[in-house]
């Protein structure tokens, strides 16, 4: 970059950036959009919902849902209650399902509040969720990786209700260069 | 009281006010994504009309500017537009960069404003030929102005990553910049 900024004078580098903003800013979007969206909003105004109440703010959203320091940590001890106190050895087979691929997952995080403080797990269930899915939620999720699935273990209730999620990395195919 | 109040208790002025003070940056940074322009414009109705009827109640100031937080949630859209147009590959002639329109002739008439213009455009043309990630840093930052946590909490990375994205772009873009004008024809001009 030295080499080549004394072979460019700052002043040029400076006027090609601050030209290059004012074409960038010229642009806008279409005039008729303005009044499109203000037809969109009267329609949904008009809605019997909307129109009876005002809108309620979501409670619950992923964030709130996954990310609470006090929710997370109820994750990690349930997981681990459940794993010392069951002993159905589920959480072994499932880190490593077979001897040769590891996995990595992510501690389980709580979808729903325990009852005293255990949860009554009856069933462990692998999903593959598509990444274009997760954007309905808000959750960023980079252009390249928008087609790959998103693996993840949902623990499930005597009733069939999520307990509990955790994500599940994909298989580390490589070998272990120490081998003892 | 707030145009996000108003907009939460259905004033479609406030909501109007709102889209013409943000609908440009949500527009532009639409159409680094976009297919093609019309995608760029359904996304960006998308965005205006969810932060109507839902959006105003998830906003927190707390986390950043309203505008920023707009581009993260257009960029959603468009990426799940993307996803739903029969996963079309990014069309680098569909996601060109902006083009003056009308006034590009008045700018032509004195000779100073062309080549600052043309060294302008040439930056442009050359950071369309850049990766979408590094594309959007260098408009995030250098041309809508945003901060880089800003820029972050919209692309959902580290700042770091953003810092060294916009490292790359830069330096890509002034080697261009360096091959388009060399230094026998900037010295001629």
């Amino acid at each position: 970059m030295n080499n080549a900024d004394s072979r460019f004078p700052a002043a040029d580098v400076h006027d090609a950036w601050a030209n290059a903003r004012i074409a960038w800013r010229r642009t806008g979007p279409p005039d008729a959009l303005e009044g499109s969206l203000l037809k969109q909003f009267a329609v949904a105004r008009t809605d019997a919902t909307s129109a009876a109440h005002p809108l309620r703010p979501r409670v619950g959203g992923w964030r709130t849902r996954w990310l609470f320091p006090q929710r997370l940590a109820f994750a990690v001890a349930g997981s681990m209650l459940l794993a010392a106190g069951t002993g159905i050895g589920w959480l072994a087979t499932s880190t490593g399902r077979s001897a040769d691929v590891a996995e990595v997952t992510t501690p389980f995080m709580l979808v729903a509040e325990p009852i005293g403080n255990t949860l009554d797990v009856s069933q462990l269930l692998r999903v593959s969720v598509s990444r274009e899915a997760m954007l309905d939620f808000g959750i960023p999720v980079p252009p390249q990786k928008l087609h790959e699935p998103v693996r993840a273990e949902l623990l499930l209730g005597a009733r069939g209700e999520p307990l509990a999620v955790r994500f599940v990395d994909r298989p580390v195919t490589h070998q272990r260069a120490i081998f003892y | 009281m707030t145009l996000l109040t108003r907009v939460r208790q259905g004033d479609a002025a406030a909501l109007s006010t709102l889209y013409r003070r943000h609908s440009g940056v949500v527009f532009r940074h639409a159409r680094i994504h976009a297919p093609h322009c019309d995608a760029a414009a359904d996304a960006t109705q998308e965005t205006f009309l969810w932060l109507a009827t839902q959006g105003a109640f998830s906003y927190d100031r707390a986390q950043g500017s309203l505008a920023a937080f707009l581009c993260g949630v257009v960029r959603n859209q468009v990426l799940r537009i993307r996803a739903q147009d029969a996963r079309q590959p990014l069309s680098l002639e569909d996601v060109e960069a902006p083009s003056p329109d009308g006034d590009e002739d008045a700018i032509q008439d004195a000779l100073a404003p062309l080549l600052a213009q043309e060294r302008g455009q040439a930056l442009l043309d050359a950071l369309r030929e850049l990766p979408p990630e590094h594309r959007e840093v260098v408009a995030l930052i250098e041309f809508e102005e945003f901060s880089y946590a800003e820029t972050a909490a919209i692309l959902g990375c580290a700042i770091g990553t953003v810092r060294s994205r916009l490292h790359r772009a830069k330096a890509a873009l002034h080697q261009r910049l360096m091959e388009l004008f060399p230094p026998e024809r900037r010295n001629a001009a």
